[in-house]
């Protein structure tokens, strides 16, 4: 027994290695999320490339974007990433869609990515969402990038990102851009209340259905032979109900089978006089949201719009 | 009330449910096809985009090279060529994708080919006409095999759908077949490396 748990052990202890060799880098699903049940910020930088005061203006300049024409913009900032099972477009790609950057309907997202690494293996991308390639097209992108070249290429890499932080605001905070992009501004949510509701309702339903077959095959089931077969073949009223009091009766019932008899005492309510309905409805919802200080990403798309470059 | 009723009763419960969750599996197979078709809008929406864009290209390329009439023949050829061919969403067949795909991959390599001539003329290469469709041609390109993986994707949790049991018995009953998926065609997807030969 010891043996095996020695093996076991030693096998985890394997795993768990392996487990972190193969984490040498970044994978899309490990970068960390900023936003989340306890934050909601628009940069992940894990490993601080950014100062106090650059976080504070990209910050700035996201919730600016968000405030006025409702694009998110997420700034991820990696000392690395598994550069064997992705390249820049397909990093860029899966991090955007597994967050859902920007909102559901409109797909107005941009992921601005940075990954260090020796010179010439260092990347920088500007990934846009579906609903942003009219205003960000792939030239546009490439030309932030050429703005901001000069700093990242000298290894400034928070400059460089404001630097396109800068692009985006003044590509975006046009009156012509907001018009463009706030027009048809309606959010509308997945009716995921409607979906739960309908799920329960036919939970209800179905249980409801079954209790009710199981009742009834119950009070037909007879206690002597077993066989569902008892059956009501009599009735003799003791008491008569009246409008003040609750009446008494006796019900017969015979098994068909066996012939087995059993009598049953059974109240009759106590008459009412018909008026009119007045039964109040329900009303009120059961879930509230309570403080919620965290934040999640709108679940936008992309088809792989932008530009990117080595350096 | 006798025992046949209740017996009958239960059959009529099962019934009901077996109704209920065919209904269930068929709206499933519904919304999986049709994510299949969303995203195959998308592949023939990003190759369109690259056949809309190729003509400007050919045209600003051809003022500035000569003697490369055809690698520029050749990429409006295989334009025209991969043009010809549209897939029905609802009916892609292995062998309706296999054609598209043949047609599509002799343009990427075309262009391929007029790329590379780039890096001979040093007038095209500095270009800004000529090096602001190329990024856009990249772009496209990006596109096309983000929105070919994303249609792989759709096509692969359709098929496992359609072809897990119990749910293929619905498939085949309402005949929903299986989609073919793009072939991994990685030589034709990359650019073609430049060898710099020091003599």
């Amino acid at each position: 027994m010891r043996k095996h748990l020695k093996i076991l052990l030693l096998f985890i202890v394997c795993l768990c290695s392996l487990v972190q060799l193969s984490a040498a880098g970044y994978v899309p699903a490990t970068v960390p999320n900023p936003k989340g049940p306890t934050q909601n910020g628009w940069i992940s930088d894990p490993a601080g490339y950014l100062s106090a005061a650059q976080a504070a203006q990209i910050t700035t300049a996201c919730t600016n974007l968000k405030n006025h024409v409702d694009v998110e913009v997420a700034v991820v900032m990696l000392p690395d990433y598994d550069r064997q099972r992705y390249d820049r477009l397909t990093f860029c790609q899966e991090l955007f869609n597994l967050w859902g950057i920007g909102g559901r309907e409109r797909n107005t997202g941009v992921l601005v990515f940075f990954a260090d690494g020796p010179i010439g293996r260092r990347d920088i991308r500007i990934h846009t969402g579906g609903g942003m390639e009219g205003l960000l097209t792939d030239y546009a992108c490439s030309e932030m990038i050429d703005d901001a070249y000069e700093y990242l290429s000298a290894g400034e890499y928070g400059n460089g990102v404001l630097k396109i932080m800068e692009g985006l605001c003044r590509r975006l905070l046009t009156p012509e851009a907001q018009a463009e992009l706030t027009l048809g501004w309606a959010p509308k949510h997945f009716d995921e209340e409607g979906f739960v509701a309908q799920m329960v309702f036919l939970t209800f339903l179905f249980v409801a259905v079954w209790l009710l077959c199981y009742a009834y095959y119950r009070a037909r089931k007879c206690k002597k032979c077993g066989v569902a077969t008892m059956k009501q073949t009599g009735t003799k009223i003791i008491k008569q109900a009246t409008y003040k009091s609750c009446g008494k009766e006796e019900l017969t019932f015979t098994c068909a089978c066996c012939g087995h008899t059993i009598i049953k005492k059974h109240i009759i309510p106590r008459l009412t006089r018909t008026t009119g309905y007045t039964g109040s409805g329900h009303s009120g919802r059961g879930f509230s949201g309570g403080g919620f200080s965290g934040g999640s990403w709108g679940g936008g798309h992309s088809f792989g719009g932008g530009a990117g470059r080595g350096f | 009330m006798k025992k046949t009723t209740l017996i009958w009763m239960a059959v009529l419960a099962a019934i009901v449910l077996l109704v209920v969750w065919c209904v269930g599996r068929y709206n499933a197979l519904v919304t999986e096809q049709e994510n299949v078709e969303k995203a195959w809008g998308q592949v023939q929406t990003a190759y369109q985009g690259r056949a809309e864009l190729v003509p400007q290209l050919v045209a600003t390329a051809q003022g500035l090279v000569q003697g490369e009439d055809k690698v520029l023949t050749d990429v409006m050829e295989a334009r025209a060529k991969a043009t010809a061919i549209t897939i029905d969403p609802t009916n892609i067949t292995e062998e309706n994708l296999a054609l598209f795909q043949n047609a599509q991959n002799e343009l990427t390599q075309a262009l391929s080919r007029l790329m590379a001539v780039r890096e001979a003329y040093p007038e095209l290469k500095l270009n800004e006409q000529f090096g602001k469709l190329s990024d856009q041609l990249e772009g496209i390109q990006n596109r096309v095999t983000i929105a070919r993986r994303e249609f792989n994707e759709c096509a692969q949790t359709y098929n496992t759908l359609v072809r897990r049991f119990p749910t293929n018995i619905i498939a085949s009953m309402f005949g929903f077949d299986k989609r073919p998926y793009f072939e991994a065609d990685e030589a034709a997807q990359q650019a073609p490396k430049v060898e710099f030969k020091f003599d």
